[in-house]
Order: C-alpha cells, then sequence, then structure tokens
C-alpha cells in the first residue's frame, strides 16, 4: 500500500471520526496511570470483555489511545510524589521531583505533558512513514546483543541515579540477582525462592515497583512536614495559569530536545523487551551528556523532565513495530493487545500490511489523534494537580500505602504480594536513606529474567561457548560504550582536577 | 589544642554504618542464591553464578574502600544517616507496625473495613488530632477504595462484613 497523502488524510479523519472511544480511553489511561500498578496491560485485561465486544479497528484505537494515556499518567505520582506510576517514569522522577520540591510542580507537570504529548506525536509520525525500515531494527538485535544492551541500560542507570557508581552497581546488580529469583528457563529448578512457593515464577514486578517507590517514599515523606520545602509551599501556593505558559515556553524552546530524545526512545522501542525503563533512562543519560549543565541534572532541571518524558512515550510508538511489522510483541501491552487482534482474526506481520493495510497504518494514526486530544485534555489539568503537593505529608502518606497496596494485590490476587510490596518496601527506605537508587533496583529486577533468558539462549546457540557474548560487531560495540560510560566520570573528573590545577599553577 | 583538634577530627568523621546494609543484605542474598544452585545443571548456575559473583566483587570493592577510609579515621560505623530523625522513630514503627497488621488482618476483616481502620490508625499515629480529618480521611479512603476496586473495577479483594453487606443490600 502506498501512502501517500491522500491516504494519510483519509486514516487521519478516519481516526479522528473514532474520537468518541479515544476521549475516554485517554482519561481512563491517564488515571490507571497515576496508579502504580494498574499498568496499560493491566487495564487492557480489566476491560477485556469491551475490546473483544466491539470491532478489532475501535478495540485496537481504544487500546492505543490507553496505552499512550498510562505512559503520561505515570508522570504525575513521579513529579508530585517521587512515586512512578509506571517503570517508564522512574527517569522521570530524578528532576521532576526535585522540581516539584521547589514549588514548581505545575511547571514541571505541563513540561512533562508536553513533552510525553509532542513526543509521542514526533515518533508516531515518524512509524507512520518509516515503519517498513524500522521493522528491520529487530532483526540485526540477536540474544548476544539483548544482554549487552540491558547490562549497558543498567550500567547507565547506575551512573546516573546513584551518588557513586559503585553504590549505583551494587544497587543495580543486587536488583538483577533479585529479578533472577524463581524457577530457570530451562529445568524450571527454584533458585533463591526461600522455599516460598509463590516465589516459583520469580519476583513479581508490581509489588516490587510499588514496595521500592511507593511504600519506602511514604516512609521517607513522614519524616517531613510537607513535600515541598518551606520557600517552595509559597511558590506553590501562588501558582497560576502563568506557571503553565511558562512551562509550555520553555518546552517550546526545548522542541529541538524533544525530538531527538523522542526519537531515542522510539529506537528502545523497537527493541522487542527493551521497554520504557530503559528508553527513559537512555534519553536522560544521552541529554546528560550533550548538555552543556551536566551538573544541574538531578536538581530540578528542565531538561531532565523533558528527556525520559518524551523517550518514554517513544517507546510507545516503538513498542508497537516488532508487533504489526513481525508479529512480535515488543512489551507486555503490545503482547494483549496481541491476543485481542489473535480473537478477532487479525494476521500479524507482512500479512497484516498485504491484506489489512488500512487497519495496520490506521493503528499508528489512531497514536497521532489520541496524542493531539491529550494535549486539549491534559494541559488545563496541570494547575489543578500540583496542589497535591502542598497537602500535609502525614496526611498523603496513609493513602499513599493504603491505595498502593491494592495495585500490588491486583496482576496476581495474592496477598502474599501485599507483603512482597511491604518487603521491598523496607529495602527501598534502607536504599534512599543510604544513597542507593531505588531505580537502579527496580530495572535490575525487571531485567533480572530477561538477561537470563537471552544468556541462556546464547549460550544454547553456541553449544556453551560463554564467548559467544563477544561475538557480534554490534554487540562489541556496546561492550565498549558500556565501559566507556563506566569509566566516562572519572575521566571527566581527572580532566576536571587537571585544568583546575593547570589554572592554579 | 592537640583535644581540641581531635574532637574537631571526630565530628568530621562521616557515618557510614548505614550505607553498609544493602551491601551486606545484597552479598547475603548471593551467596544463599549460590546456595541454592549448587547442585543444579550448568545452564541453570550460569546466570546465578555471573551475576552473584560480580555482585560480591562489588560489594568487596565498598568494603575495601571503607576499610580504607576508616584506617585513615575518616568515617566510622556510626547508624545516623538511618535513623534520623530520632524523634520519628516511634511514628515510624507504629506506621510500620500499622501496614503489616494491614496485611495480617484484610482476610477476615476486607478490604473496605481494613482501609478504614488503617487509615484511622495512622492518622492517629502521624499526629494527626482534628476529629473532622479523622472522619472523613477514613470514610473517603474506604467508600472510595470500595467503589473504586470492587465495584467498579472488580478487583477480587478478601470479602468482609460490609463488602458482604453491600452485596446483599444491592
Amino acid at each position: 500500500m502506498e501512502l501517500g497523502a491522500d491516504t494519510v488524510l483519509q486514516l487521519f479523519l478516519h481516526s479522528l471520526s473514532l474520537w468518541w472511544i479515544i476521549v475516554p480511553a485517554i482519561f481512563i489511561g491517564i488515571i490507571m496511570g497515576a496508579i502504580p500498578g494498574f499498568a496499560a496491560h493491566n487495564t487492557i485485561i480489566i476491560l477485556l470483555p469491551l475490546t473483544l465486544a466491539v470491532p478489532v479497528e475501535v478495540a485496537l484505537t481504544f487500546m492505543v489511545a490507553l496505552y499512550c494515556a498510562t505512559h503520561l499518567g505515570g508522570g504525575i505520582p513521579a513529579i508530585l510524589m517521587n512515586i512512578p506510576g509506571t517503570g517508564g517514569a522512574a527517569a522521570t522522577t530524578l528532576d521532576g521531583h526535585e522540581m516539584a520540591k521547589q514549588g514548581k510542580a505545575q511547571q514541571a507537570l505541563v513540561l512533562a505533558f508536553a513533552a510525553s504529548t509532542f513526543g509521542g506525536l514526533i515518533t508516531s509520525i515518524v512509524t507512520l512513514f518509516a515503519l517498513p525500515l524500522l521493522s528491520k531494527v529487530g532483526y540485526y538485535v540477536h540474544s548476544v546483543e539483548m544482554v549487552v544492551i540491558m547490562l549497558f541500560g543498567l550500567t547507565l542507570i547506575a551512573v546516573i541515579a546513584a551518588e557513586d557508581t559503585v553504590k549505583g552497581l551494587i544497587a543495580g546488580f543486587f536488583g538483577l540477582m533479585l529479578g533472577a529469583m524463581g524457577a530457570d528457563h530451562v529445568y524450571a529448578a527454584p533458585r533463591g525462592t526461600f522455599g516460598l512457593l509463590e516465589l516459583f515464577d520469580g519476583v513479581p514486578l508490581i509489588p516490587a515497583l510499588i514496595g521500592l517507590f511507593a511504600i519506602s517514599e511514604a516512609f521517607v515523606m513522614i519524616e517531613q512536614e510537607s513535600i515541598v520545602s518551606s520557600k517552595g509551599q509559597e511558590r506553590a501556593r501562588r501558582a497560576s495559569w502563568a506557571d503553565t505558559l511558562s512551562g509550555l515556553r520553555i518546552a517550546a524552546t526545548n522542541w529541538w530536545h524533544i525530538v531527538w530524545t523522542s526519537l531515542i526512545g522510539l529506537v528502545v522501542g523497537v527493541l522487542p523487551g527493551a521497554g520504557a525503563s530503559i528508553g527513559a533512562f537512555v534519553a536522560y543519560q544521552q541529554s546528560r551528556f550533550f548538555s552543556k549543565t551536566p551538573e544541574a541534572y538531578g536538581k530540578g532541571y528542565a531538561k531532565g523532565v523533558i528527556a525520559p518524558e518524551a523517550a518514554n512515550n517513544g517507546v510507545t510508538s516503538g513498542t508497537l513495530v516488532p508487533l504489526l511489522a513481525i508479529g512480535i510483541p515488543g512489551g507486555s501491552t503490545a503482547a494483549v493487545m496481541m491476543i485481542v487482534l489473535q480473537f478477532h482474526g487479525v494476521p500479524f506481520g507482512p500479512r497484516l500490511f498485504v491484506e489489512s493495510p488500512i487497519l495496520a497504518f490506521g493503528v499508528i494514526m489512531s497514536m497521532v489523534v489520541a496524542y493531539i486530544f491529550m494535549i486539549l485534555t491534559i494541559l488545563p489539568m496541570a494547575r489543578y494537580l500540583a496542589k497535591v503537593t502542598v497537602v500535609p505529608t502525614r496526611l498523603l502518606a496513609p493513602m499513599i500505602v493504603a491505595f498502593t497496596l491494592v495495585g500490588a494485590f491486583v496482576p496476581r490476587s495474592f496477598l502474599f504480594d501485599l507483603g512482597v510490596a511491604v518487603a521491598f518496601g523496607i529495602i527501598g527506605y534502607i536504599a534512599r536513606k543510604t544513597g542507593y537508587h531505588v531505580a537502579a533496583i527496580l530495572i535490575g529486577v525487571i531485567l533480572g529474567p530477561l538477561v537470563e533468558q537471552s544468556y541462556i539462549r546464547a549460550l544454547r546457540i553456541s553449544l556453551g561457548d560463554p564467548l559467544v557474548l563477544f561475538s557480534s560487531t554490534l554487540g562489541n560495540v556496546l561492550w565498549v560504550m558500556l565501559a566507556l560510560s563506566l569509566a566516562m566520570p572519572y575521566i571527566l573528573k581527572w580532566l576536571r582536577r587537571r585544568k583546575a590545577a593547570q589554572a592554579a599553577s | 589544642m592537640s583535644t581540641e583538634a581531635a574532637r574537631q577530627g571526630q565530628t568530621k568523621k562521616r557515618s557510614v554504618g548505614a550505607d553498609l546494609v544493602i551491601p551486606i543484605m545484597a552479598a547475603g542474598y548471593a551467596l544463599y542464591y549460590i546456595y541454592t544452585i549448587l547442585d543444579y545443571p550448568m545452564e541453570a548456575q550460569i546466570n546465578g553464578l555471573f551475576l552473584g559473583l560480580t555482585l560480591c566483587s562489588l560489594v568487596a570493592v565498598l568494603f575495601v574502600r571503607v576499610a580504607a577510609q576508616w584506617f585513615r579515621g575518616e568515617v566510622d560505623f556510626g547508624m545516623h544517616r538511618l535513623l534520623t530523625p530520632l524523634s520519628m522513630i516511634p511514628s515510624r514503627l507504629i506506621f510500620l507496625g500499622l501496614t503489616i497488621a494491614y496485611i495480617v488482618v484484610i482476610p477476615w476483616v476486607g478490604f473496605t473495613l481494613t482501609t478504614f481502620l488503617f487509615v484511622l490508625g495512622s492518622l492517629l499515629a502521624l499526629g494527626v488530632r482534628s476529629k473532622k480529618l479523622l472522619v472523613v480521611m477514613p470514610m473517603l479512603s474506604a467508600t472510595g477504595g470500595y467503589v473504586f476496586f470492587i465495584a467498579m473495577l472488580n478487583t477480587r479483594f478478601p470479602k468482609g462484613p460490609i463488602e458482604n453487606f453491600l452485596a446483599g443490600a444491592f
């Protein structure tokens, strides 16, 4: 199918006519994304009867709009309360919550919304035209490259998020170790489960997220009167529509930043399994790396909010590429979408573009339309959402614990998972108080089983040769980048010291 | 003068005892993990060995660094970083106790009533004394939680007297 101007216009108008399903999906997505535990795939599963009952194009449009909106919603609690609604928003806490503490929550929210919607819009338009090309990216990435990409992602997080690299790496590898808990992929032999049957399938991710971020944050929160500093409180109370406009102005001046960080998200999203959390951290690291003021990051810097938010919405578009182009879901939400498509008898991969081209390109176009609606609906809400930061912490903390524990229960309906959330809450509390970033632990827990899966596959293909990890050119390039990212902070420190010594002499 | 200098030196020492809690937990879990896979085939061991040994090496690097700092008199093994503010320890412990009680009690009392009691208890423990807040906040959380999670989203939370009564009434 040729994607000419008339076809694009036709697709756009058709997607626009589905506004009646897009608007409710956006609102549901934003609310569910803001509640830790209710990620897009959980929500779609809850609403499965609806997606199975309506025609396939309506179901797909609903799921896609909801998926995009959850990524945007995940940034709201990340900024306001330091609790990412989804793993993809973990990087947003680094600068977003710092801005909130300074009383600039409204501005941070507007930046996040603008970066998310424009980033998502740009990447969905790029995806629409570059779908055949993007689908080939997946062919170059095999199990060896996946292992290196995941370790590279984790290293970046460890270097960025922690106050010292060794502590960051300990947090990341502790997460990987916890993520490797459970039955192995070949012999189903239980490992490190403390003899608990509930941990046979590994550490449940949502309770881990809730514990590390929400429960621990609630305990840290009660040590202060308010989330916002006393200076910031005054600023937060005085917040007006002018802050919304100023946030929009900052976003507009950083338009190029939104473009390239969202494209990083798109490329990461195309890789099956890499996901929004890695995409957001890679974009954050790249943004800091190319910045003239890297020291400003982590202290409430606008670009530190823009980069991860643009990227995690870029991932949203990217995740659909392997599903549509080669029939492999790029993430858990794409997997749920695949099941719905299968139910409706829709083919995947190249057959989809031959048999139902309107549906294939229509999915991406409905993303474009969803982002346009999102810009209009979410921006006015920033002013009112920001008020959460001035609520006293002694009122917020019990609510956070009560409602996030609900989220821990939802995925598996095991009461045991509430205990897992509290256990991770204690680990998270100790980590926060002693300078081990919880994001590094969480990303480790998420990547643990994925690293093992790719590693074992690579070993099987190479008949057990451990040097297989250094057998591909792309993989070796990534190893070098990984080593450089580890060495870079020390090299930069040494260069700065040398420069200072030269200046002094 | 020398005593003064020694006192100043002492006050400048950083407390790093709390910083070692996570590495000890991590290394402990890594060793336990390796112990659980010792009898397994190589394919079930290799990932755990790679991660566990890397983690233990990182912990060793940190310990060596801390030991060197301790020998130089730069650090002590105090736990201040974890425990401060000390005045909040009772509230934190009560809040933790209530959170654990929430999980223990919920199978018998049900989601709605447990949420009400948990929010009420936590507000009291955290120093809220306004009667209006003590009534309104637990009521709102319990009712909102019931309507949103149980009635609308059909989450399969354990049922208690309130849920059974409402199920019978409607």
